[in-house]
């Protein structure tokens, strides 16, 4: 028989509060979402769309001062039959190099003549300065010189979805496959004190803070999260223009954290966002100094570059881009290729693309 | 096993419908029918938001892990075990999910506060003090106060789901119901 505190007990936590109706509609979307296929209402994945991103968002890589005179241009093979979980280009600050997964091969180049061709590997980030690039190789992560000699390599549970070298270069976040689900993980840079930060997150690369003292992914609800070491916080972004978001960056000064999530634009500042739609599925998001945050649209009418009000159109189909203070960097499709161009700044984006071969990487 | 839903009229009760049970529930959503699996949703998501709520102590927190446990609960469906409870399976991944998150934080960012109290929930006389007192339990027990008298589970479900023993359970529930009697201040056995 209860007693009195057990009824009590019963009644108060059956009066607690209730979550919001917009939650519980975002949540029932995605659990039916999740749900086995063979429901006539499921309609199948076009294979195509599967392929062309297959072969196409492969190109990954760092580069900097692309702006600035001298081009490493990185060539990419337009049969690439394997899908790289990369989904962006890396620009660390001062670097001189330009990395990219094709086809579950990695490339790499330097300003310095180092190059790497052909490494067997899934996604990868470059260091700061481009020193080092950390992949993912099989069930690993690998740390390795741009000239291919192995500085550390730590194992892990599954497949490394994504990369994130923190700016100061002593961490490196990355999301790992661990059965069924995704976990986000930090290791040092020297391969040590490797830790669970997050059991169940979405594949989705991880942005640093300026400071490496802020950490912003994807939880598993797909909800962005920030962790933030210096004021000994989490952070979790209820707006849902911010929920799924593909990918994140933080503005330069860490007070603002831009989200491309579908087709909105969320800036995120103190745990709350501010969306705006955009008209195109966005692809990528960067911050073009201070205030600028650069995002990639592509709708049917094709693929922009928009900053602020203005924008620039680009080729092809764009694929994946990358921004910072000294310039942007993008990768679009054309006739079957994958052309990097790059555009210095300020806006308008005036920019130029490189002719590619295949089958390797030239420098000149 | 399916029961039916009853409409006491004048001239006696009539079946209007028919509640499916779980397991079958589970047939269908696992053979793919949104409709089914809407079904499972609207039956537990409150549980099991109000678990993960009672537990965290956060909003936020508690809308992720209960949006979590069912995706996880639904892409995993085809793996299930019909003869089991689809409701404790659905919580244990709720617990889990929750344990990990608190345990994360603290060891990343430190002891988060719990504020159990909710200035938009509905209260009477007397929740607030008790609800902040639940907040204020160690986890393994605040735990088990949630399951047991929140969720309605038994100890032996209870400690199914947290893989303890059934004696662990009823130890932390009498712990946990002290401990509440010593903070309120309330005499009495259990």
């Amino acid at each position: 028989m209860r007693s009195d505190l057990e009824r009590h007990l019963a009644g108060a936590l059956g009066r607690l509060p209730r979550p919001g109706r917009d939650v519980e509609a975002a949540a029932r979307a995605a659990a039916l979402a999740a749900l086995p296929a063979g429901a006539p209402s499921r309609a199948p994945r076009p294979r195509a769309l599967a392929f062309a991103v297959a072969l196409a968002v492969l190109l990954v890589g760092g580069a900097a001062a692309l702006a600035a005179s001298g081009t490493v241009t990185i060539v990419v093979h337009a049969r690439a039959t394997r899908v790289a979980a990369s989904d962006r280009l890396d620009l660390p600050a001062r670097a001189s190099g330009i990395a990219a997964v094709i086809g579950g091969r990695l490339w790499l180049a330097t300003r310095a003549g180092a190059h790497v061709e052909g490494v067997g590997a899934d996604t990868e980030a470059l260091s700061p300065h481009a020193f080092y690039v950390a992949a993912g190789i099989g069930r690993s992560l690998v740390a390795m010189a741009p000239n291919g000699r192995r500085a550390w390599t730590h194992r892990t549970p599954g497949a490394v979805a994504a990369i994130a070298w923190a700016p100061s270069g002593l961490r490196i976040a990355y999301v790992v496959r661990d059965g069924g689900r995704y976990e986000l993980r930090a290791i040092e840079g020297d391969g040590d004190h490797d830790r669970l930060l997050d059991a169940s997150v979405r594949p989705v690369r991880p942005a640093w803070r300026a400071d490496s003292l802020a950490l912003a992914y994807v939880g598993a609800a797909g909800r962005i999260v920030v962790i933030d070491w210096r004021h000994g916080t989490t952070t979790r972004v209820m707006a849902r223009c911010a929920a799924r978001p593909g990918a994140l960056a933080f503005a330069p000064d860490g007070d603002r954290l831009a989200a491309a999530a579908g087709h909105d634009l969320a800036l995120v500042v103190g745990g709350r966002a501010t969306c705006s739609g955009l008209g195109g599925k966005t692809v990528g998001v960067g911050w073009l100094g201070r205030d600028r945050v650069v995002v990639g649209v592509v709708s049917k009418r094709g693929s922009l570059l928009r900053v602020g009000s203005s924008s620039r159109s680009v080729p092809g189909r764009l694929l994946a881009f990358t921004a910072d203070a000294n310039g942007l960097l993008y990768a679009t499709r054309l006739d079957g290729l994958v052309a990097v161009g790059s555009s210095s700044n300020p806006v308008p984006l005036a920019g130029t693309e490189h002719a590619l071969t295949v089958d390797g990487i030239d420098r000149r | 096993m399916a029961c039916s839903v009853v409409a006491v009229a004048p001239d006696g009760p009539t079946v209007i419908g028919r509640r499916r049970s779980d397991a079958q529930l589970v047939r269908a959503a696992r053979a793919g029918s949104r409709d089914a699996g809407a079904a499972l949703f609207e039956r537990y998501w409150l549980d099991a938001w109000h678990a993960a709520y009672a537990i965290t102590g956060r909003r936020a927190l508690a809308d992720d892990i209960a949006q979590d446990a069912f995706e996880r609960a639904f892409a995993s469906l085809g793996r299930f075990d019909e003869r089991r409870s689809f409701g404790a399976w659905l919580h244990r991944i709720v617990v889990n999910r929750s344990l990990d998150l608190l345990r994360t934080e603290r060891r990343l960012v430190g002891v988060a506060e719990i504020e159990l109290v909710d200035e938009s929930g509905v209260e009477r006389e007397g929740d607030r003090e008790l609800l902040a007192a639940v907040a204020s339990l160690p986890l393994q027990r605040r735990v088990v106060v949630v399951l047991r008298f929140g969720v309605g589970l038994p100890p032996q479900q209870i400690a199914d789901l947290l893989d303890v023993p059934v004696g662990t359970v009823n130890s932390r529930i009498a712990r946990a119901l002290e401990q509440l009697r010593d903070e309120l201040g309330v005499e009495g056995a259990i």
